[in-house]
């Protein structure tokens, strides 16, 4: 688990260096709502609390409790 | 008077581009204007398994410039049967399931307050979720930085969850040794406590003026009850009584007392100006734990305006996962380590889904959407290794509804 852990960081670290510099008048389509990371916050959050009730993976989205006795 | 309003309108669009970095706004709703989410969505499982009636509400409270508070809250109403253990039979696991004696109600209510400066961007949120045989209390504080003339933000967040979680009987069926006390009671000998705390980092980071990355990297820690107190094993070494069932034969599902897990979530957004500007969502997720499960998560996603403010969004993701180190769909022989769990999502599986939602605006106030997905777990769908079993393959569906207004 370490070892994945460490690409993670490195991918991490390399992510800024591989990118064009955008200035604030250029972000009109950035900032359009189907560019949102989540789109439609509600929906979302009953998707993932769905699947991590019936899986075993859990994380990466965000920090977040409100934990259930899913069965 | 019109054009003034529409004026303003673009004028505020066109600060929000400026301003805002992709991904650092919560969701498009985050701006200036209050609103209100309601959502409602039902799940159905196969094979007349578990249901679940979801009633959402969400509302967006911006004080001022800088500070707003978000009031969230859920029910979800839940019926049905779901599998308890398995058992050998000619060679292979046979389901036993707890009847369609599942009802059980779950409220959640948090409440989540944003504050921005010249520094960044501090968040904190509170809540609490309730049901017949499950409490959890839980805070999130999370924080942003811009940096590169924003063009990239790092994110970091720490979240803490404090659990109980036990079983409810019902008499009858289940009145071994009781008597004039018929109703729900708590079951003894299972149940407990545990805590969770989690940690983020992520950097959020443009790369051109279409498209953006999003890498999260989230660790967590779990210690305390981390077993499931309705799930039993079939252990055929054990001459008592498994309660409730006064059949001996079966034990308590019983897990390791820590665990502790990381993922790793790369998301890419890619806007497409020549197709009606439509945006493409890439996600692809790494998990492992200490109980040495690993999983991968495939997402896509595509949302295409229309005409008229119409836009549907087709939906795809692929997940696949292997079997925890103790799981077997039930045992022959006694396991060292002591731990024992024939619980079907730690089991080796994939699974494919997909769906698709529409969403018409009205006067840039109002949102009604709607969506269908569909999921199929499968044993053999799976490109991970370990122990599993194409009994447990299932399906569900969920149809959802949301109706979004902006004040």
């Amino acid at each position: 688990m370490i070892g994945k852990l460490r690409y993670a960081l490195m991918f991490l670290v390399c992510l800024t260096g591989c990118t064009q510099q955008v200035m604030p008048w250029e972000r009109g389509f950035l900032a359009k709502p189907q560019m949102q990371l989540d789109t439609d916050p509600e929906r979302s959050k009953i998707m993932k609390h769905t699947f991590s009730s019936k899986e075993a993976a859990t994380g990466g989205y965000g920090v977040g409790g409100g934990g259930c006795g899913c069965n | 008077m019109a054009v003034i309003k529409r004026n303003k309108s673009a004028l505020t669009s066109l600060s929000l581009a400026a301003l805002a970095l992709p991904g650092v706004m919560a969701s498009a709703a985050d701006s200036d204007q209050y609103s209100v989410d309601t959502l409602f969505s039902r799940y159905s499982e196969s094979h007349n398994r578990m249901k679940v009636d979801a009633y959402q509400a969400s509302a967006y409270l911006p004080l001022t410039d800088t500070l707003n508070f978000r009031v969230n809250g859920v029910k979800d109403v839940v019926t049905g049967a779901s599998p308890v253990t398995y058992y050998p039979d000619a060679g292979k696991a046979k389901m036993i399931m707890s009847g369609a004696s599942i009802a059980d109600v779950r409220d959640a209510v948090d409440i989540s307050a944003s504050y921005t400066n010249n520094l960044g961007q501090f968040g904190v949120d509170v809540g609490r979720s309730s049901e017949n045989d499950y409490n959890s209390s839980f805070f999130n504080i999370d924080s942003k930085f811009d940096f590169n003339q924003k063009n990239t933000t790092l994110a970091l967040g720490y979240g803490f969850a404090s659990d109980n979680v036990w079983a409810i009987d019902h008499c009858p069926p289940h009145c071994e040794g009781m008597v004039g006390n018929e109703g729900k009671y708590r079951r003894s000998g299972v149940g407990g406590d545990k805590q969770n705390h989690q940690g983020l980092i992520g950097i959020t980071q443009l790369l051109d003026k279409h498209s953006f990355v999003q890498a999260n990297l989230t660790y967590s820690y779990s210690g305390g009850y981390l077993s499931d107190p309705y799930k039993a094993v079939y252990a055929p070494w054990v001459t008592e009584p498994y309660p409730n069932y006064a059949d001996s034969g079966f034990m308590h599902d019983t897990r390791p007392g820590e665990k502790h897990q990381i993922a790793f979530l790369t998301r890419y957004v890619r806007h497409f100006s020549n197709l009606n500007s439509a945006a493409l969502h890439l996600d692809y997720r790494y998990y492992a734990d200490t109980w040495n499960i690993g999983a991968h998560t495939f997402e896509l996603s595509w949302n295409q305006p229309i005409v008229d403010h119409w836009s549907i969004t087709p939906k795809f993701r692929y997940y696949s996962q292997n079997a925890a180190e103790f799981y077997q769909p039930y045992y022959t022989s006694q396991r060292t380590d002591g731990f024992y769990s024939s619980d079907y999502r730690l089991a080796r599986f994939g699974s494919v889904s997909g769906g698709v939602q529409i969403e018409k605006q009205f006067f840039s106030k109002l949102s009604v959407g709607f969506a269908i997905d569909f999921y199929k777990r499968d044993y053999s769908y799976s490109i991970n290794g370990g122990a599993g079993s194409s009994v447990d393959n299932f399906t569900f569906s969920i149809l959802s509804a949301n109706i979004n207004y902006k004040f």
